[in-house]
C-alpha cells in the first residue's frame, strides 16, 4: 500500500474552519502560509520550505459543496 | 493501493460533515510537482482546479479553448488541459478542468482517474480507497 505524505496526514486532522474561503500552504503540522492565490502564498512559502515538503489545500467558504460537474463540449 | 481519508469539517450549522480528501501531485509546466489535497467527488466528470493553482502550475489560455461545465450554482468557463498527475505511485495523464474563476473547490474526478483505479468509499470506516 502506498503511504500518503505526513502533510495529508495532518491537513486530515487539523480543524482548518478559520481558513474558510482561502489556500493554506501546510509543512508538517504547520500552516506556513495562507491567503487568496495559490499561486502567491505557494511562492511566498517556496523561499522558506523545500517544495517536495509543502503542499497546498483549499478550505471551501460555502458549507454546500459542489455535488457533480458536467462537462458541456458546446464551445462558446 | 491506497488508502484515502475522511475530513472532519463544519457546515454552518456548526455542525461536523465528513469529506473524503485525495492527496495528489500535479506536474507544472517546468516539471516539478506540487502537492495538493483536492476533494474526491464522485459526481464530477473531470477533475477540477480553482484559476490560481492552474496558473502555479504554469497552465496558460492559450491551451486550449474555454468550455462550459455545469454544475450546482450554475455554469462556470473552464479551460481542459491534459496534465500528469501522481497518485500513489501511479502517474495519469489526467483532463483537468482549470476554473476561470477562484470561487470552486479542488475536486478530484471522474475522468481517467476512476478509469485507472477501482474508487471504494467506505464512508462508515471514513475511508476512500483507490486500489
Amino acid at each position: 500500500m502506498s503511504k500518503t505524505t505526513n502533510n495529508y496526514q495532518n491537513f486530515i486532522k487539523t480543524n482548518t474552519s478559520r481558513f474558510k474561503g482561502q489556500w493554506i500552504v501546510l509543512f508538517g503540522k504547520k500552516i506556513v502560509a495562507h491567503g487568496k492565490q495559490a499561486d502567491v502564498i505557494y511562492e511566498r512559502a517556496l523561499k522558506k520550505y523545500p517544495a517536495q515538503k509543502i503542499s497546498l489545500a483549499k478550505i471551501p467558504a460555502e458549507s454546500t459543496l459542489v455535488l457533480w460537474l458536467s462537462l458541456n463540449t458546446k464551445k462558446n | 493501493m491506497v488508502k484515502f481519508e475522511y475530513k472532519k469539517e463544519l457546515d454552518r450549522n456548526g455542525e461536523a460533515v465528513y469529506r473524503p480528501i485525495a492527496d495528489v501531485w500535479f506536474k507544472s509546466s517546468t516539471n516539478n510537482w506540487v502537492e495538493l489535497h483536492p476533494y474526491i467527488d464522485s459526481g464530477a466528470d473531470i477533475t477540477l482546479v480553482p484559476y490560481s493553482f492552474g496558473k502555479l502550475l504554469g497552465f496558460r489560455k492559450i491551451f486550449a479553448p474555454r468550455e462550459k461545465i455545469g454544475g450546482i450554482g450554475g455554469k462556470m468557463d473552464v479551460i481542459c488541459v491534459k496534465s500528469e498527475i501522481k497518485i500513489g505511485d501511479k502517474i495519469i495523464k489526467a483532463t483537468i478542468g482549470w476554473a476561470q474563476s477562484e470561487n470552486v473547490p479542488a475536486l478530484l474526478g471522474r475522468s481517467e482517474i476512476f478509469d485507472e483505479f477501482e474508487v471504494s468509499f467506505k464512508q462508515r470506516e471514513k475511508q476512500i480507497l483507490f486500489s
